[in-house]
């Protein structure tokens, strides 16, 4: 698997987790604390950029895939 | 032009999964939005966010693990998760009922069409109970307003009223006394409320805007 494409799927995993996170604290089952919540996001977001860089213009040998 | 079966298959293009979600997001939370004003279906609009997150954030796996495009699907991810961040945040700060739809309801109930509970996002709502005929006993609403006015109106004589009402800005109006500000939290309780045979809780929860509740 190419980098651009391992980029972009570890991205879309930590969108996905973040969403089932939230999903589960606006149904209640657990609450997070703004103090906790902020930089937890910022650390995912984070990750999530590095993750992201280039994810649609590095070459994986099929040409670009915007 | 005519038909070469020798000629070479020009490549497929790769799905555009980026367009792909948003049309369907779009679609989604119009017709949420659309049963909402409707008074079909009462959308939890954080829950409803987060499943989108969830979506975007699969379809960008998958899109990435298959080499389709995922453009425009990064930017909605971190837009939604900031967006959720802050509505998280928002509702823990200032416990908004962030619930209901948007616009204007005037209710007038019957004791067999009274709800325990009764949400608006947006708007203005009237609960008029004249025609309730409460029964003896304990009967509890629940009622939130998130940016608007409510008004519980003409409760009726022979039930004894207890009131808690939170107001996180503006102005409550509670059975003939009245406070403003921010972070109102007051209790109105009928004297012999506890001897009372027909007893009425209302538990009401406005985020920004004005609440009424009289006889």
């Amino acid at each position: 698997m190419s980098a651009s494409r391992r980029r972009g799927l570890i991205a879309g995993m930590l969108f996905a987790a973040m969403g089932i996170m939230f999903l589960l604290e606006a149904l209640e089952v657990y609450t997070i604390a703004p103090s906790t919540l902020w930089p937890v996001l910022l650390v995912v977001l984070g990750i999530a950029v590095l993750a992201g860089i280039g994810g649609d213009s590095e070459g994986d040998g099929q040409g670009p895939v915007s | 032009m005519s038909y070469d079966p020798y000629a070479p298959e020009e490549p497929r293009r790769p799905i555009a999964v980026g367009p792909l979600v948003w049309g369907i997001i779009l679609i989604v939370v119009g017709v949420g939005w659309l049963l909402s004003t409707l008074e079909v279906a009462t959308i939890p609009w954080r829950a409803a966010l987060a499943i989108v997150l969830v979506i975007v954030g699969i379809a960008m796996s998958a899109a990435a693990a298959s080499g389709a495009s995922t453009e425009g699907l990064f930017g909605a991810g971190v837009t939604l998760a900031i967006i959720l961040a802050l509505l998280s945040t928002f509702a823990s700060t200032f416990t908004l009922p962030l619930a209901g739809g948007i616009g204007e309801r005037s209710l007038s109930p019957t004791i067999a069409t009274l709800e325990s509970e009764y949400n608006l996002l947006a708007g203005q709502m009237v609960i008029n109970l004249e025609q309730v005929q409460f029964p003896e006993g304990e009967t509890r609403i629940e009622v939130g307003v998130t940016f608007g006015q409510v008004d519980i109106v003409n409760i009726p004589d022979d039930v004894a009223v207890s009131v808690s009402a939170h107001v996180t800005a503006g102005e409550a109006h509670l059975l003939g006394s009245r406070w403003d500000g921010v972070s109102i939290d007051q209790t109105k309780t009928d004297a012999g409320f506890a001897e009372a045979p027909r007893k009425l809780v209302i538990d009401v929860q406005v985020g920004f805007g004005q609440l009424g509740v009289r006889r």
